[in-house]
């Protein structure tokens, strides 16, 4: 299962540049070292003597389109790092050691220890998994499912959602609910695990 | 104001990456036309020289009795051949943060105690799952690869194993019904075998009995399969030779899962309804304990540098589950700024 991790800029980057030399001030701001800094959060960079014009910011980004910033709507550094973010995605791997059934780790990942409490997605993950046990019940439900496709020489399949898919979609809206409830305002985002094939 | 979407609003046309689109190659078409060729030839032959006699002299029921079967087979012939045996999407490019070169060729996963290894597929760009195995015919990674069939022109997988399986019951029942019948029919008409439906009857016979021993074998190898809970990629490869097969459940779990669990998902071509969820800061964050708090006090402010001292291509790593972390560290904002707003925490 993916969860996106979204951080947002400090307020403030402060940058200090070691020199007093203007014409290096000057290329510092306009080489790609700038634009890597603002993507990178630029988190460990020191105190800003020469904060560029808008002008500059705004030929530094044209340099690099790539950047995810709107180059219209900020009027000064602070703006533009406020529209700039970092998001990193972190994987929860299956879970195989019962052999093939569906199953997540409950292993809390390192980089959501100060994002989220572990109990919180423990109890997510552990749910998710009670779902897939559910849907991949072999049971009375799924043997009267496949008599019924056999003696309708399969043509039902067209007609009826199978039990499967009615749990995936309780799925879905189970990680909508709780990414509305839990995890975006916690700056997290699941990714339903079918869309990667179930393998993460 | 920042914010971030989780995918286009309402219906989404995005299906995960698939195979490139690969050139028509009409022999593979070949062997799948011959069955169907011979599966519906034989039998409508059957059914129009041998069943009017069959019905008025033996039993009426006999036609529908082979007519049941017959369907029964084509059925499953039908779902075997198109049905998504289990493919898996390619995996994106974020999930794939190391370079190939670098990245470990297998990965060791624990099953009940056995150690399994999970190779990475360079096509597809992930590990592959335990049971799965990558096609070089159809180019992708199919879930529970069983083998690839010429005569369906299909893998054989999770999804459709139940299908094919039953579909050679079923064949094998058909022909030994279709030989029986006519054979039946010809010791009653010892004395006019030079009749066309005679020699239809015969000839039918021939194909019947021509294809009987093939199917019957390949039939009575799946059931020894389905006993011992093994795929014919795993029997062929000698892979539980010498040791013990991790995803056995025992003979009577091993059948009723093959025939009863429910249906797999695909996952290809899914339509995702993905719904918009706001991710905007402020963000909450969660309480600390007081050991951790203690930490942050003494924490004079300086962070480490962010190179990242892990060896991708140690393998004693790779040894235990571990998630894959391979992404950075996200910094970490409170330790340094007081600018930034605390939010209430729950």
């Amino acid at each position: 299962m993916q969860i996106q991790i979204e951080s947002s800029l400090p307020s403030e980057v402060i940058y200090e540049l070691e020199t007093e030399n203007t014409s290096q001030i000057e290329d510092f701001w306009n080489c790609n070292v700038f634009t890597k800094l603002l993507i990178k959060a630029g988190l460990t960079q020191p105190l800003n003597k020469y904060a560029p014009a808008h002008s500059e910011c705004v030929s530094a980004g044209k340099k690099f389109p790539e950047l995810s910033y709107d180059l219209q709507s900020f009027h000064n550094l602070q703006d533009m790092l406020h529209t700039a973010s970092l998001v990193t995605k972190v994987f929860i791997q299956r879970d195989y050691s019962e052999g093939t059934v569906c199953r997540f780790q409950t292993k809390f990942p390192t980089e959501l220890d100060n994002r989220i409490e572990k109990a919180l997605l423990e109890q997510t993950v552990k749910t998710l998994n009670s779902y897939y046990v559910e849907a991949e019940k072999v049971g009375g439900q799924s043997y009267l499912e496949g008599c019924l496709a056999c003696a309708t020489a399969y043509i039902v399949f067209l007609c009826m959602e199978t039990r499967y898919e009615k749990v995936l979609k309780k799925i879905s809206g189970y990680i909508q609910e709780q990414n509305e409830k839990i995890y975006a305002p916690r700056g997290l985002l699941l990714t339903d695990p079918i869309e990667r094939g179930m393998r993460v | 104001m920042p914010s971030f979407s989780g995918g286009v609003a309402g219906g989404g046309v995005g299906g995960p990456a698939s195979a490139p689109p690969r050139p028509f190659r009409p022999s593979r078409y070949v062997p799948v036309s011959a069955a169907t060729t011979f599966l519906v030839g034989a039998t409508t032959l059957f059914f129009c020289f041998t069943c009017p006699w069959l019905s008025e002299y033996i039993s009426g029921v006999i036609p529908i009795y082979i007519a049941v079967i017959f369907l029964f087979t084509l059925a499953n012939f039908c779902m075997a051949t198109f049905m998504d045996p289990g493919i898996f999407p390619r995996a994106e490019e974020d999930e794939d943060k190391e370079d190939d070169f670098r990245a470990p060729l297998y990965k060791t996963v624990e099953i009940r105690g056995i150690q399994v290894r999970m190779k990475w597929c360079s096509t597809c760009r992930f590990y592959r799952p335990p049971r799965c195995s990558h096609c070089s015919v159809c180019d992708n990674c199919v879930e529970d690869f069983d083998h690839h069939c010429p005569w369906v022109n299909n893998c054989i997988g999770r999804r459709n194993y139940r299908y094919f399986f039953l579909f050679l019951l079923s064949l094998t029942t058909h022909i030994m019904d279709v030989f029986g019948f006519g054979l039946v029919y010809v010791l009653h008409h010892r004395q006019q075998l030079d009749t066309p439906h005679a020699a239809v009857t015969m000839g039918v016979m021939c194909i019947a009995g021509l294809f009987f021993v093939p199917v019957a074998g390949l039939t009575g190898f799946h059931i020894v399969l389905v006993a011992r809970g093994r795929t014919t990629n795993e029997q062929v490869t000698g892979k539980f030779r010498g040791g013990v097969n991790p995803f056995t459940k025992g003979c009577f779990r091993n059948i009723s899962h093959v025939l009863c669990s429910p249906q797999a998902p695909r996952y290809m071509g899914r339509w995702w309804n993905r719904q918009t969820v706001e991710v905007q800061p402020p963000f909450l964050r969660p309480t600390l304990t007081e050991a951790q708090l203690e930490a942050k006090v003494l924490d004079n402010g300086i962070q480490n540098d962010r190179h990242s001292t892990r060896s991708k291509s140690s393998l004693d790593q790779m040894e235990s589950q571990s998630a894959d972390t391979e992404a950075p560290p996200p910094p970490k904002p409170d330790l340094r700024y007081a600018g930034l707003p605390r939010a209430d925490t729950e």
